[in-house]
């Protein structure tokens, strides 16, 4: 029995830190029942960031270039490797930066985009499960670092507070979500859904702790990076004010 | 990008997309309909027609196969080791602070099912998306009658992706050769350099596009010319023989 506990241990010690590759659900995991329940679950959400986009486009056709090139940006900062304290590497989620640069709405049609590219060029997550994926990614994620960044604000908080908190939680709760769609799913034999999530919750919790704290910190840094160097297209945003205060 | 490349040199290029949108798109209807026999089935089937028919180098489309495994074997692992009650039901078992941990021969199965239909369905994407072109993909989604936007936005990103993955590579390149990423509060600070410049470029990029738009008539709406495809009926044919086959072969074996 210790031997075999001793090979579990070693097992998920050499696959942890790979996990962070492909942390979408990927293709054809999810039964065809919950694909569908979560697509359901995705699409008012994506109606009415859509709204929103095209309402905004409409009044100012720049715009649509710009969500372009954001679409592309979060595809390429989820290609990057961050640097992670316990040595691994990982990849940024982008949760938090979007939101705060964007706003949540423009993230939900923007994340299922980046997410549909992921599947098709990348291989990352898949097209049954993109539902699934595009309600822990590009809905929950952004808008809870949204609220996140704005409660902290309004609070009096410090910037980078806000943005450390808006980032790192926002992606805590991404994996929070994918956890829970992946115990509701699957409910172990004994203990149902609770089971299930404690035992997802509990591994991804090991290894996505250090890398919501990096993502965190490298969103900070970003920040503070675009605050000095690119006011006037942060103000054009609204995430400036005119004095160049964070809104 | 990989897979991108390959969408473009492959043999199937040009058969027509919505064939193989639809060969693809049925038989992962079907490893979610039918059982383990079916699904191994698909994933051999797949693996002929793309590296046969395609002509995929076969090495590059297990090293494909490869990279979802990580999750695919954490997951089906927290799958199969449960917290049980009795022991007798469970093959191994094992207790820690209290909790009796082990593997029952039903969360095996459950796992060995969901392994098996992971690949069967993986194998029909990579199909997919080995041999199709996103160009082809979009024009399709365009006869879905999907919101113009919606597409432009797809089209729009496609090609930045291209256009910012180059400029991010170039910024890593150099900034690697200057020790950039020689320890790990350079490598954050490096980072940090290079998203904020790759923000910077996205945002003055978009606004020239849209200057170079302007210039040339722009009216709200990108129009490009799609590539001329002909239905092929012998493919047809091919794709629902195919199922049939597996269908019926699946039913037989159910009993």
């Amino acid at each position: 029995m210790k031997k075999w506990m001793l090979l579990t241990v070693f097992t998920l010690l050499l696959i942890a830190p790979q996990i962070a590759y492909s942390m979408h659900i990927m293709e054809g995991f999810l039964p065809l029942k919950w694909c569908i329940i979560w697509d359901i679950a995705s699409l008012p959400f994506v109606v009415v960031g859509f709204m929103t986009i095209s309402k905004s486009v409409k009044k100012n056709p720049k715009l649509k270039m710009l969500l372009g090139f954001a679409g592309a940006f979060a595809f390429v900062l989820s290609a990057l490797k961050i640097p992670s304290v316990t040595g691994s590497c990982s990849h940024p989620t982008g949760v938090g930066l979007g939101a705060i640069l964007f706003g949540p709405f423009a993230m939900s049609v923007l994340g299922l985009i980046v997410l549909l590219f992921q599947a098709l060029l990348l291989a990352h997550g898949g097209i049954t499960t993109l539902g699934a994926n595009t309600f822990s990614m590009a809905i929950v994620g952004p808008i809870v670092s949204y609220y996140i960044f704005k409660g902290v604000k309004k609070a009096g908080g410090p910037n980078w507070l806000a943005v450390f908190l808006a980032a790192s939680i926002g992606d805590l709760l991404t994996y929070v979500t994918t956890s829970f769609q992946l115990a509701i799913a699957f409910p172990a034999e004994v203990g149902g859904f609770t089971a299930s999530f404690l035992k997802f919750m509990g591994i991804f919790a090991v290894t996505q702790v250090p890398l919501a704290i990096s993502e965190g910190l490298l969103t900070v840094l970003v920040i503070n990076l675009l605050i000095a160097y690119s006011k006037e297209e942060l103000i054009e945003l609204n995430v400036l004010e005119k004095e160049g205060k964070l809104v | 990008m990989l897979i991108d490349n390959y969408s473009y040199t492959n043999r199937m290029y040009n058969v027509h997309p919505v064939e193989k949108l639809l060969f693809a798109f049925l038989t992962m209807i079907l490893c979610f309909v039918f059982d383990i026999y079916t699904n191994i089935a698909v994933i051999i089937l797949m693996f002929m027609i793309t590296v046969l028919k395609a002509k995929i180098p076969g090495k590059v489309y297990i090293k494909l196969m490869l990279i979802p495994f990580s999750f695919l074997m954490i997951s089906v692992l927290t799958i199969i080791i449960n917290v049980i009650g009795d022991k007798s039901a469970a093959l191994i078992s094992l207790d820690i602070f209290e909790v009796t941990l082990g593997i029952t021969p039903k969360g095996i199965s459950t796992a060995v099912t969901l392994f098996f239909r992971t690949l069967a369905v993986v194998s029909c994407l990579y199909f997919l998306v080995l041999t199709t072109p996103v160009v082809d993909i979009i024009d399709i989604l365009k006869k879905l009658k999907i919101p113009s936007l919606f597409l432009e936005l797809l089209q729009l990103t496609y090609r930045l992706i291209f256009v910012l993955f180059d400029a991010a590579g170039e910024v890593y390149t150099s900034q690697n050769s200057r020790l950039g990423y020689a320890t790990l509060e350079n490598s954050y600070r490096s980072l940090g350099l290079l998203i904020s410049s790759l923000f910077i470029k996205s945002y003055k990029d978009s606004q020239d596009l849209y200057v170079a738009l302007e210039a040339r008539c722009y009216n709200g709406e990108l129009k490009v010319i799609s590539k001329d495809y002909r239905f092929c009926y012998r493919n047809l044919i091919f794709i629902v023989l195919i199922e049939l086959v597996l269908i019926s072969t699946s039913i037989l074996l159910r009993r």
